[in-house]
């Protein structure tokens, strides 16, 4: 499965299109990485236990999206496009999405 | 017959209320009463961290400097076509970070938006953010042998934690893999 973020996929050509797929996770960490957070707030910088949620959070909804790009048939996904959002304290939503796209007719 | 209201203050005052050993250290009463009892220390401590935060901002933007060097070559844009190159495979590419103000800083914040204007102090994060966001893209570009990315994008999330509010930066792209025309 190919992913880009442009309209084409270089050097192929694209025959058909198959829709918008997109995945999305909401996640927490455990309260242990919140205090440890709260701690790291005292002298700020970078927060690697959300730094860490985050990826994987992302890791896992580009993984759903695939999914449904393949039970789509899709060859690979197109334009995609990310957006997180705070749900409430300690979680946070993230969300992928694109076009699933196939080379052949 | 109990008010709300007193039921609100008999949870918060058991939520609130500082284990045996707490009682030993700081005296009696709830934990705010300690930190407003010892309002000095606290300030203190936040002083203490701001110090600290600016030794490690200091740090960072060194190393920042740094591992910049050697990303150079990778060239960056975000048009939705590739230049000069013929392209053979494309590949998404994501760099991302969190990072957060410490407390003291919060407080100064707290104070320069009664006043408004350009606060300087967020300034300089979310540009800190920012450039270590697309440092760590390009490092996942060279780990792939990528040259080229394309259609750069960036996102800024407010994140709220259960303690601390942090900020996230992504950069996202498509790099690109394939023989340069000019030879």
């Amino acid at each position: 499965m190919i992913i880009t973020n442009i309209e084409q996929v270089p050097g192929k050509t694209i025959l058909r299109e198959l829709g918008l797929v997109q995945g999305s996770t909401v996640r927490g960490k455990h309260l242990g990485k919140d205090i440890g957070a709260f701690f790291k707030g005292l002298i700020g910088g970078e927060i690697k236990g959300y730094s860490e949620l985050l990826v994987e959070g992302r890791e896992e909804a580009i993984a759903r999206m695939k999914k449904e790009a393949e039970r789509l048939g899709a060859d690979a996904i197109v334009n995609v496009r990310m957006t997180t959002s705070s749900i409430t304290g300690g979680a946070a939503e993230l969300m992928v999405y694109g076009t699933a796209v196939k080379f052949d007719l | 017959m109990t008010t709300t209201a007193e039921v609100i203050q008999e949870i918060n005052r058991t939520l609130t209320r500082a284990p045996a050993w707490f009682h030993d250290v700081f005296g009696s009463g709830t934990i705010w009463d300690v930190v407003i009892n010892n309002s000095l220390q606290v300030f203190g401590l936040g002083l203490a961290g701001w110090i600290v935060a600016f030794w490690f901002e200091q740090r960072h933007i060194k190393s920042m400097n740094r591992r910049e060097i050697p990303l150079e070559n990778i060239t960056i844009n975000n048009l939705k076509k590739t230049l000069n190159c013929e392209p053979q495979a494309a590949t998404l590419l994501i760099g991302s970070v969190v990072v957060a103000h410490d407390y003291f800083r919060t407080l100064v914040i707290f104070f320069r938006k009664l006043v408004g204007g350009n606060i300087r102090h967020y300034e300089r994060l979310v540009d800190r953010g920012r450039r270590e966001a697309l440092i760590r893209l390009k490092e996942e570009a060279d780990l792939c042998g990528i040259e080229q990315v394309v259609n750069v994008r960036f996102t800024t999330t407010a994140i709220s934690g259960r303690f601390l509010h942090a900020v996230e930066m992504v950069a996202y792209g498509t790099g690109i893999q394939g023989e340069d025309r000019q030879g």
